[in-house]
């Protein structure tokens, strides 16, 4: 499979793929092909161990050397503590579990491969990397390591989780602000479907700590779009919350909520300078991984950095 | 009913609103059923809901209110709504001239709905002028007497209104017509309004019109708002002709449906019996009831009662409740031979079971008439005998009964001439007729006809023709011809001689001279005479005559109630009412039971007549350009429009449905 075939992998084709691992793996070669460059990036002085080449790694890592004695490219990796803390929180309130069919990619499904395969990047190239999610008893929260097998954990404790009830991105944010002291990226993974002024609240706080912050805003099409039109009991995933009416004639009013919600949304996060992306579901996850990655804000960040 | 000026022939209809409790249930408990549907967004959706909910409100009560409208609707076009006349064209004419014929015959007492017909079209009459202008040219006529007409103008007519009475007469709306198309072409109108009110009974008229005026614009308010009216009555009630014995109780169900009922009969010493029937819709029925000797003076014949009263109780005399005493004299020397005179007479009577049928007979020779003899018979018939008795002859006319007396060859017309002499007759000569000539009847009401219907009588002597008789010629005004020869010579002479009655029939009884005894008017006109000769003044001689009858032959004035039936106690009605009368004709007492029109008695209307599509009816009143009041105009246009309403309406109420889901 070329690497632009694997760029092009739907959703649904990559939630067949059993290990989340494997999974993350697809995705950051789908997305890091050919010219690109992780944007990420640690410095180090000591050396750690070499490790194969793989596309996307900078040629000033290749130990020319080694591939003189091997004629095989390795990179050297050093292992001097990472410069980059990444903190990955991933939302797993219910809402995130649309839609709950069979065959169908869930909000959560698609967070959880984002986020594996920014877990991928970071820890591939040595950086830090910490998980916050919602576990059956409150947050779970890995704490940052760049040890390379420190993905498979990662991606175990994704695995395990289960989106449900009434727990929110805002509880998410909360234990990052009180836990997270470093300087460092938070990606936040999650649909937002919660009070703007509360989440910006939040949000800002981080900001202001200094955080590079990268929101995803996973929505899924039903929610963009509303494509219903029959008569249903709609349902609250989070908690007892029914609204019985007939899609068709609330639609309108549907959709210029959630215009509003998202305006004011994107403005907010545009104003106060987050790299903030809206992922539809349906979207090709390595597409929207290497927009993120190679995306104006992100670009902007690289040359602040170096 | 009515509801502002749209009337209902259907009012049970609304019994149909309860079925607005359906929509109304639906309302009230009727949830939406929609599917379970878990979505993340639910915020984005309460909050749009709470913009939608008016809206919804507003849309479920249109659904509701629509559902309502469309029984409401359906119930209206079921009720068959009528908008009164009033809205039309011709009621806008207030200042158009107009002729009001109202149908005041017997019918109009009925009342299937507690109110007369003849009140309702009173009270309608009175709704119709209280809208024209008071000094708008108005005439009213009555059926039973459309020559007269006073009033001019409709407040001349309103004050009129409350002095009109219904008369038990059976008066026909077609002099009425005819006499309102005159007044109108004698007043010059060029275009006037005739308001016809009428019970719409088949009675009401003998020939409906068949062609238009143009300048008449009739309006023929059939005052009945159901087509039915329930009338079990008695029509007639007398003598069996060829049974004196027995009284046959005429029965009319003059309504569609067939009804059951017990005809009670109360006899004047008290005792009383039922006897059920049953009648078919506009049939008629004819029962017999045999009465005996002992049967008292009268019996009250009753029917429960119904929407038209005047004709449940007729209180009835029998006449012929005690058999008959007839004493034959055949001048054949040997009587009751098969070609003797005796034997005709004795088989009309019966022959052998004679006793049957109400008669004694006793047949002697004319010699044989002993004062015995005519003090045990009714009736003496003196058959061809040659010779007179002409003193025991005159004892029994004294006496009071009757005597029948035959011609023949053997009659020695000198010896009778004698007899005759007394009473302003005589016989002149034998005539023979080359060929032989019928008879004819020339007094139908005559007594001796009474039972039987003109047509009946008529056709009795069909066929008869006389070869022979005996010109006999009448001195005496007392004496009278019912039947004679076309030029008025006598063939049966009648004289009532107060208290007994001699009947002489100029011809043979047997069938030497006329072939009359062959004929099988020859029984009936035997018995007839037999009952007519044996009535005497203390006999009850009750005659059948129907109102109108009585009013036509003007003795009206000369009745004395002797009886008035129940139902007429009280009654303020004008005219003779049914019921049994006495009256006086030459010092003698004569009862008249007077009783109502049969064909009075029957409700059967046009509109059931095409209902039945047994006729072409419907279109009677059209040929002649009558425009039906009940069947208003605005009709058919309010209930196509009621139509349309309840599609639109469906159209709307699936659309609501239709928006709020699949129900």
């Amino acid at each position: 499979m070329s690497t632009g075939q694997i760029a092009n992998l739907s959703p649904e084709v990559l939630v067949g793929i059993k290990s989340l691992l494997v999974r993350a793996r697809t995705v950051v070669e789908g997305a890091l092909v050919g010219e690109h460059v992780s944007p990420f990036r640690g410095g180090s002085v000591e050396f750690a161990q070499h490790r194969s080449y793989s596309p996307g790694d900078e040629l000033r890592y290749i130990d020319w050397r080694l591939f003189a004695r091997t004629d095989h490219y390795h990179v050297k990796q050093f292992e001097v503590t990472t410069n980059l803390r990444a903190y990955l929180l991933l939302d797993a309130s219910g809402s995130m579990d649309y839609p709950t069919g069979h065959g169908a990619v869930s909000k959560f499904q698609y967070a959880a491969m984002l986020a594996a395969a920014l877990a991928y990047i970071l820890i591939r190239q040595s950086d830090s990397v910490a998980l916050s999610t919602h576990g059956e008893k409150g947050v779970k929260f890995l704490p940052p390591r760049s040890q390379i097998a420190y993905i498979q954990q990662i991606c175990d404790v994704i695995d395990s989780v289960q989106p449900s009830g009434g727990q929110d991105i805002m509880g998410l944010l909360q234990h990052a602000q009180d836990r997270i002291v470093h300087r460092g990226m938070v990606a936040l993974f999650s649909d937002f479907l919660v009070d703007v002024d509360a989440l910006m609240a939040k949000i800002r706080i981080l900001k202001s700590r200094g955080h590079d912050l990268i929101v995803f805003q996973v929505l899924h099409a039903d929610e963009l779009e509303f494509p219903f039109n029959r008569f249903y009991r709609f349902e609250s995933m989070e908690d007892s919350r029914f609204l019985v009416a007939d899609s068709k004639q609330i639609r309108a009013q549907y959709m210029e909520a959630l215009q509003e919600h998202q305006e004011r949304l994107s403005e907010a996060m545009r104003k106060i300078g987050v790299d903030y992306h809206i992922v539809r579901t349906d979207d090709a996850p390595s597409r929207v991984l290497a927009n993120c990655l190679n995306g104006p804000m992100r670009a902007q960040k690289l040359r602040k950095m170096y | 009913m009515s509801l502002l000026n749209i009337s209902f022939l259907a009012p049970l209809a609304f019994v149909g609103l309860l079925v607005l409790g359906v929509p109304l249930y639906l309302h009230m408990r009727h949830k939406p059923r929609a599917e379970r549907y878990a979505f993340p967004a639910i915020d984005f959706l309460l909050r749009a809901e709470k913009k939608r909910k008016r809206r919804f409100h507003v849309e479920q009560w249109l659904l509701m209110l629509f559902r309502l409208l469309i029984v409401l609707f359906l119930v209206l076009i079921f009720a068959k709504p009528y908008v009164d006349e009033k809205f039309g064209a011709s009621g806008l004419k207030v200042n158009t001239p107009m002729v009001i014929l109202l149908d005041d015959s017997v019918s109009m007492m009925a009342a299937p709905e507690g109110e007369r017909f003849f009140d309702r079209a009173v009270s309608q009459i009175r709704d119709l002028l209280d809208q024209r202008s008071g000094a708008s040219p108005t005439l009213l006529l009555l059926a039973s007497n459309p020559e007269a007409f006073s009033a001019q103008t409709s407040a001349e007519v309103s004050a009129l209104l409350p002095q009109l009475k219904a008369t038990t007469g059976a008066a026909r709306l077609d002099d009425g017509y005819r006499k309102a198309r005159e007044l109108v072409k004698e007043k010059e109108w060029n275009q006037a309004i005739l308001r016809i009110y009428t019970d719409g009974s088949l009675s009401a008229w003998s020939q409906v019109p068949s062609e238009r005026d143009n300048a008449l614009e009739v309006i023929y308010n059939a005052v009945r708002n159901k087509p039915d009216v329930a009338n079990l009555g008695l029509a007639k009630v007398d003598q069996v002709a060829a049974d004196a014995g027995s009284i046959e109780v005429g029965l009319v169900n003059g309504g569609s449906a067939g009804g059951q009922a017990d005809l009670q009969l109360t006899f004047s010493d008290g005792v009383s019996l039922k006897h059920p029937f049953r009648l078919d819709g506009f049939d008629r029925a004819a029962h017999r009831f045999g009465m005996n000797q002992e049967t008292p003076a009268t019996i009250t014949l009753r029917l429960p009662d119904d929407d038209f009263d005047l004709d449940n109780e007729i209180i009835y005399a029998p006449r012929g409740n005690r058999r008959l005493k007839i004493l034959i004299l055949d001048g054949d020397p040997s009587p009751e031979a098969l070609h003797a005179e005796s034997f005709f007479f004795k088989n009309a009577l019966g022959l052998e079971e004679s006793q049957q049928y109400g008669y004694d007979l006793d047949i002697i020779s004319p010699a044989g008439l002993t004062p015995a003899k005519i003090e045990w018979a009714d009736v003496l018939c003196m058959l061809n005998a040659d010779l007179p008795q002409t003193t025991l002859l005159k004892q029994a006319l004294a006496a009071g009964k009757g005597v029948f007396i035959s011609q023949g060859a053997r009659v020695d017309t000198t010896a009778w001439n004698q007899f005759f002499s007394d009473y302003g007759l005589e016989i002149w000569e034998t005539k023979t007729l080359e060929p032989a000539m019928p008879g004819l009847i020339r007094e139908f009401d005559h007594p001796l006809f009474s039972p039987f219907e003109q047509d009946a009588w008529a056709s009795y002597l069909e066929g008869v023709n006389i070869g022979r008789f005996n010109l006999l010629t009448v001195g005496r005004g007392q004496a009278k011809v019912p039947i004679a020869f076309a030029d008025g010579t006598p063939l049966l002479v009648t004289l009532d001689l107060n208290p007994g009655r001699l009947v002489v029939w100029t011809s043979s009884m047997d069938l030497d001279w006329n072939n009359f005894a062959l004929g099988f008017g020859y029984v009936p006109f035997v018995r007839q005479m037999m009952r007519y000769l044996a009535e005497q003044d203390s006999t009850v001689a009750y005659q059948n005559y129907t109102v109108s009858e009585v009013t036509a032959l003007g003795i009206a004035d000369t009745l004395n109630p002797k009886h008035i039936a129940a139902p007429f106690r009280g009654l303020d009605i004008s005219g003779p009412k049914p019921g049994i009368y006495t009256r006086t004709v030459d010092n003698r007492t004569e009862f008249v039971q007077v009783r109502l029109d049969d064909e009075e008695l029957n409700f059967k209307s046009f509109e059931q007549i095409a209902d039945q599509g047994d006729d072409p009816s419907q279109s009677m009143m059209e040929q002649a350009g009558f425009r039906s009041y009940v069947r208003a105009e605005l009709a058919p246009q309010v209930q196509w429009l009621l139509f349309g309403f309840i599609l639109v309406e469906s159209f709307v109420a699936a659309r609501v449905s239709r928006q709020w889901g699949r129900r």
